[in-house]
């Protein structure tokens, strides 16, 4: 831990102090001008927010009655790759995004995502919010997969 | 003390900045990780990690409210390498404010921010699987899940800071 920490502060620290004095001058500013990035569709806050709901097991549809429909498009992009990203945690190799796929196909009754309407785009949301929820809850805690000898049984 | 024992020319610093709203547990987590902790207010606790002869990591606790937050973005916020926003997973109130942190933070600074949900002595909502090392949020930004006085939990928030900063290099 010792020498990983050493390695990476000795790197970070000499780089740091160049690149802000790069960004001052492209900037034409003084070094220490605060940056202001272009605002994303989603905050990072909001984002937080959903991954909040996900983990407390709570629903998603108090969410998505303040969002207008461009951050609905966003939260729903986000939310599909923290499914797939959990699902690839959770399962690993076997992971397969087919899967969900045909959950969604199957729970949230589309036959044509082409043609959503605002109700099926949020009832998609939902399923796919619900299928990440099977991924983060339904993961064994290691002490819950103990077999009878004791021993702790691989997830 | 410090100042004396380690001379300012001789040094090499990486300075991080524990942020969080009143109530976060900044005190412990950098007790936590850090050899010399000097508390200058109840909002402003800086600590020193001496990692090896004269390279040191510098946490600098900050508080969000009243002169203390204006006085201490003054002073370090230019040159920080990240920032860690800590906030009680379990509480709702210290939820609220530190988006409006992680908001302030992420609009005005290029600089990583990792968000360490601290459950304290409660069970991590999800199993470790989920969030370690952490979850990506943005291309800067990660969430992971910590307790504020355990020393191998800080120290991972602290090492997973230092990953994103490196894999923001060009």
């Amino acid at each position: 831990m010792v020498s990983y920490l050493k390695f990476t502060i000795y790197f970070l620290t000499i780089p740091r102090q160049f690149d802000v004095n790069r960004r001052a001058e492209l900037l034409k500013t003084e070094p220490n001008t605060m940056i202001t990035v272009k605002e994303p569709i989603l905050k990072t806050s909001q984002k937080l927010d959903i991954l909040r709901h996900l983990f407390s097991d709570r629903p998603i549809a108090s969410l998505l009655q303040s969002l207008e429909q461009i951050e609905i498009a966003a939260l729903k992009a986000f939310i599909w790759d923290k499914t797939i990203e959990f699902g690839i945690r959770v399962q690993g190799k076997s992971f397969s995004q087919e899967s969900i796929l045909t959950k969604i196909r199957r729970l949230s009754n589309v036959t044509n995502k082409n043609t959503l309407s605002e109700q099926q785009a949020v009832q998609q949301i939902e399923t796919i919010f619900e299928i990440a929820k099977e991924y983060v809850h339904h993961v064994p805690h290691p002490e819950m997969t103990k077999s009878a000898t004791g021993k702790v049984n691989s997830i | 003390m410090f100042e004396a024992t380690y001379p300012k020319e001789k040094r090499r610093i990486g300075e991080i900045a524990i942020v969080g709203p009143k109530g976060s547990a900044k005190q412990p987590f950098i007790q936590s990780i850090c050899q010399d902790v000097v508390i200058t207010d109840q909002d402003i606790i800086f600590g020193s990690l001496k990692i090896s002869g004269d390279l040191f990591l510098f946490l600098y606790g900050i508080g969000t409210n009243g002169r203390a937050y204006d006085f201490a973005w003054d002073l370090v916020a230019q040159k920080i390498l990240g920032y860690i926003v800590l906030f009680d997973w379990y509480d709702e109130q210290s939820f609220k404010r530190s988006k409006q942190l992680l908001d302030f933070l992420t609009f005005r600074f290029d600089a990583p921010v990792i968000i360490a949900a601290d459950v304290r002595d409660r069970p991590y909502p999800v199993n470790e699987k989920i969030y370690r090392p952490n979850i990506s949020l943005t291309a800067k930004d990660r969430l992971t899940f910590c307790r504020s006085d355990d020393t191998k939990s800080t120290k991972r928030v602290v090492v997973s800071l230092l990953d994103t900063l490196i894999g923001q290099l060009p």
